[in-house]
């Protein structure tokens, strides 16, 4: 009948919270029993039985209910029959270590034999409990709940890998093995995996991918829009049918764009990423999967980019930081470092060898309003991380910009308020990657930044002197 | 004799609290050292550091921190319109508004949707702009703001913001803290607390008011929230003592001062060793802070030095309290090292019930005091060298509806709009943002988003980006689990960057 079978599921949806109180029971008896064994807890004893009593009674309801919630289906069979038949055996044998411990009624007892081995008996039950407690959660928060996050340094000691997502050469990586279902892994299969599939979705196999679920097909080769799958990674947020869920980790733009670009390719199987067109907006994302930054970070021009490079000696780090000058690397992870003397504007010529210490390894160097003259610049070669280089309001002139020549990696450069004259500039345009200078309050011309601009096309240069002439309604008062 | 016996007396305990804070310290290194090898263990915080007291430099709470990746930004100033401006007179141009004009609103509009003021059915209300693109980007913007449209190519906008809160209060304290009730850090906080300041001698967080009023949500929207309190907003003042009570009283003089704060800080680190109560070296740091801030902040808070073409550029007129005064203190904190400057500036809750604000009339006074100095602001940070680590943000905390106001269902004296939560406009520029982009567009009335909807999370999350921040791992552990400035949400726009 009809309204039975909502009982019996509403009986078993009561197996969550009924399942606790064995485990709290039972392993309170068998704490109990631990310390009994003590002499100083003897009196302890006369409990055990009683506890037992009431864990295995309670055992085998969770048993009974677990069975009736097994019969709504939707869990994995594998895990589900470990469960069960776990759960089912702590159960009975839980119910045998209460008549162990029970005070004998009869003088003849058929278990007389086993007594002895009661403690024996009740630890494999705390094993069993254990065991399928772990299965139970597993179930429901899906393969891997319990180690996923446990710190990579504690992995380590374990001997497991992190996960990283990184490719060694994206050109020669699968689209789907390689891109797509590790994505997919990391944000969808706690729900749609191989141990749960909620909407009878699963998505770790290419085959239950193009399968699809309840909803029916995810996945609609060549047609991006139409795929069940994209439409609801781009629900507005908070929409129910949003995936993934309200409180789970979203998915990043970037990672929604690589699927998009692997469906509207007619969502090969094994094609290779150099084998499908690249359209211009997807070359950055695929770029920042080599740098391990799966989650959208890298390969644009908000993020700079730095190789590995050894560190830097601490004590010589040391001994700019006793001066007052900030010394940081530039990010995690990172030995390149950004200098700053704002705070030791007495800084001269005599501190330079301080940053020579640090040469390979300073990728912004910030010696604004300092005392520095050109003496300063003249190892400048030698910094061949140099990225940004702060100059302003100095006395340097042209002598010190021509120590420049051999930073290659230059990209910004501050000169505002030197004696930098046109001179100067000519260095500047053997400077590959150098994109901003910086030149407000100089005495370079107008004919001297046209010649360098003619050398260096994508040079940015910025001379300031900025006005905004007055207008008529600047007066006009409403 | 009693005086110098109390003396003596003094000068031992202080003997005995060094001593015993050393001793203590002992005891303490081992933990820092434990505290950053368990750091790992904790979720993914910044540099596994667990607020200020397992960080390693406990005694410094705001020496900078370590970006995530290396990001262009490296400081910000936000330019928080308060009550919120209309982005139909300014950026998002509607022409089909024009022909609704004194029409009534589609009851299909306002189904299901509530409004702050506006009650029955209103009538649509037309720009009150003309609005023309500009630069190269050919982005629109209104007559209203004939400077800015000078920088339109350095800009980037985001036409389709929302939010969800429809009172100025809440949607400011969402709009700067991510959440719309009290308690959480404000952006510049969290940023301070990931990068700390450049300049020792000044607060990593500056706050700067105009307009005559404090933000409706009041100073929580650039408190610290959870985070420790070194962290918070310190607000500035453009005319008299620029903090307050920075000057030395009468009678004191720098020494006595120094001393006082030696004395005090000692019993404060003996405070600390016992009760290691981070708020304690948070107390410490203040006091330092303030003493140095006693020189740096009156010279850096002076604008009479700058020259006269700078005054002219701004607008600015010394000793006074404006938005453009505001402006031209933003570059020189910025320039000296300060993290993130907040500039609030009253006076845009354009709902037309009185000439002030009225769109026509008191929303174009608005206009004029801003359009100059943001504009030069932007021309000034450029030609020194600062936009390109420096972020730039400017927006209110809603935008307006197409629809004329008509509280209490009566026809309003003036023009002007209600709050609209749905779809408002926010700029960025400098600081790694791509110029001249417009992400999101909303619909040819500008009531909903139709592209590229935005929200305030995703703003938050856009703005750590760049400064090198995954907005998913700047936490802090709070009441037994990491706390984020976006919640559970956010998208970085990748448009922008």
């Amino acid at each position: 009948m009809e309204n039975n079978g909502d009982l019996l599921l509403f009986l078993g949806k009561w197996h969550p919270l009924l399942v606790h109180l064995p485990i709290g029971m039972l392993f309170m008896a068998f704490v109990l029993a631990l310390l009994s064994r003590k002499k100083a807890y003897t009196s302890l004893a006369p409990a055990i039985a009683p506890t037992l009593l009431f864990g295995a009674a309670s055992a085998v309801l969770a048993s009974i209910s677990g069975y009736l919630l097994s019969l709504s289906g939707g869990y994995n069979v594998r895990t589900l029959s470990l469960h069960q038949w776990m759960g089912i055996s702590a159960a009975l044998v839980s119910v045998l270590c209460w008549l162990l411990y029970r005070p004998a009624v009869r003088t003849k007892d058929i278990l007389s034999p086993i007594r002895k081995l009661r403690f024996a008996v009740l630890s494999l039950m705390v094993a069993l409990l254990c065991i399928a407690g772990h299965f139970g959660g597993t179930l429901t928060h899906g393969d891997g709940y319990l180690t996923e996050a446990m710190p990579t340094p504690m992995r380590k000691l374990f001997g497991w890998q992190p996960d990283v997502f990184t490719l060694e050469n994206v050109q020669e990586a699968a689209v789907y093995a390689d891109i797509v279902q590790p994505i997919l892994q990391q944000r969808c299969q706690s729900c749609h995996g191989p141990k749960k599939q909620e909407g009878e979705l699963a998505l770790h196999t290419f085959n239950a991918l193009m399968e699809g679920g309840e909803s029916g097909q995810a996945i609609v080769a060549g047609d991006t829009v139409g795929s069940e799958l994209f439409r609801r990674l781009t629900l507005p947020a908070g929409d129910e049918d949003r995936m993934p869920p309200k409180g789970r980790t979203p998915i990043t733009d970037d990672q929604i764009r690589l699927i998009a670009w692997w469906i509207a390719a007619g969502a090969p199987a094994d094609k290779l990423v150099k084998e499908l067109a690249r359209p211009e907006e997807i070359q950055p994302i695929l770029l920042a999967l080599e740098s391990g930054n799966a989650g959208g970070a890298a390969g644009d021009g908000s993020v700079v980019a730095y190789e590995d490079i050894p560190p830097a000696k601490q004590e010589v780090i040391n001994k700019l930081l006793a001066k007052g000058i900030k010394v940081v690397p530039v990010a995690e992870g990172k030995n390149q470092l950004m200098v700053n003397a704002i705070n030791y504007p007495a800084f001269n010529d005599d501190d330079r060898e301080l940053l020579l210490g640090l040469a390979a390894n300073i990728a912004e160097l910030k010696l604004g309003g300092t005392q520095i003259t050109d003496a300063t610049l003249e190892h400048l070669e030698q910094f061949a991380e140099l990225r940004q280089l702060n100059l302003e309001n100095t006395t340097i002139t042209d002598e010190g910009i021509a120590h420049l020549k051999g930073c290659d990696k230059l990209w910004y450069l501050n000169l505002v308020n030197t004696q930098v004259t046109d001179e100067g500039l000519k260095t500047l345009s053997d400077l590959p990657e150098l994109r901003r200078v910086y030149l407000y309050q100089t005495k370079v011309t107008t004919e001297g930044i046209a010649s360098l601009v003619q050398t260096a096309q994508e040079l940015e240069i910025d001379t300031g002197n900025y006005r905004l002439p007055a207008l008529p309604s600047d007066t006009i008062v409403y | 004799m009693d005086k110098l016996l109390k003396e003596v007396q003094e000068a031992e305990l202080k003997a005995v609290t060094r001593r015993h804070f050393l001793l203590e310290c002992v005891a303490g290194v081992g933990t820092l050292a434990l505290g950053s090898m368990l750091g790992g263990c904790f979720g993914g915080n910044t540099g596994g550091k667990q607020g200020v007291g397992l960080s390693a430099d406990a005694l410094n709470p705001i020496a900078p921190r370590l970006p995530h990746f290396p990001g262009r930004a490296k400081s910000v100033i936000y330019l928080h319109m308060a009550g919120a401006p209309s982005q139909l007179e300014l950026f998002d141009y509607k022409p089909e508004l024009h022909k609704l004009h004194n029409q009534l609103c589609p009851q299909s509009l306002l189904e299901g949707k509530k409004f702050a003021f506006i009650r029955g059915t209103p009538k649509m209300l037309g720009p009150q702009a003309t609005f023309r693109q500009y630069g190269e980007s050919g982005a629109w913007i209104s007559n209203l703001l004939p400077h800015f449209t000078k920088v339109a190519d350095e800009v980037s906008f985001l036409k389709a913001v929302h939010t969800d809160q429809f009172n100025h209060g809440p949607a400011q304290l969402f709009m700067h803290t991510g959440n719309a009730r009290l308690g959480r850090p404000s952006i510049g906080s969290w940023v301070t607390y990931g990068l700390g300041t450049e300049n020792s001698n000044l607060p990593g967080f500056v706050v700067l008011t105009s307009g005559g009023k404090t933000p409706d949500a009041g100073k929580s929207v650039w408190g610290s929230g959870f985070l420790p309190s070194v962290y918070q907003g310190v607000q500035c003042r453009s005319h008299g003592d620029p903090v307050l009570y920075i000057s030395d009283p009468d009678g004191m003089n720098r020494d006595m001062k120094r001393k006082a704060i030696d004395a005090i800080g000692a019993v404060n680190r003996e405070e600390y060793a016992t009760y290691k109560d981070p708020e304690i070296l948070t107390r410490i740091a203040q006091y330092e802070m303030a003493y140095k801030m006693q020189v740096a902040v009156p010279e850096v808070m002076n604008i009479n030095n700058e020259p006269e073409y700078i005054h002219e550029l701004y607008g600015t007129q010394p000793g006074k309290e404006s938005f453009a005064n505001n402006c031209l203190l933003a570059r020189k904190l910025v320039e000296q090292g300060v993290r993130f400057v907040q500039l609030f500036d009253w006076g845009w809750d354009s709902h037309g019930t009185g000439a002030d604000t009225a769109l026509d009339l008191g929303f174009r006074n608005k206009c004029r005091e801003i359009d100059r100095p943001m504009t030069a602001l932007l021309l000034d940070l450029k030609q020194r060298g600062l936009l390109d680590e420096t972020l730039v943000v400017w927006g209110g905390e809603f935008g307006r509806t197409p629809m004329q106001e008509n509280r209490d269902n009566k026809d309003m004296p003036f023009a002007g709009r209600d709050h609209h939560p749905d779809a408002y406009t926010i700029w960025m520029a400098g600081g790694g943002v791509k110029k001249g982009v417009t992400w999101g567009e909303t619909d040819e009335i500008g009531f909903s988003a139709v592209k590229g909807s935005t929200s305030v999370h995703d703003v938050h999350a856009t703005m750590l980006h760049l400064l090198g921040f995954d907005h998913e791992k700047l936490t802090y552990e709070f009441q037994g689990r990491p706390f984020r400035l976006t919640d559970v949400e956010g998208n970085v726009i990748q448009a922008l960057i």
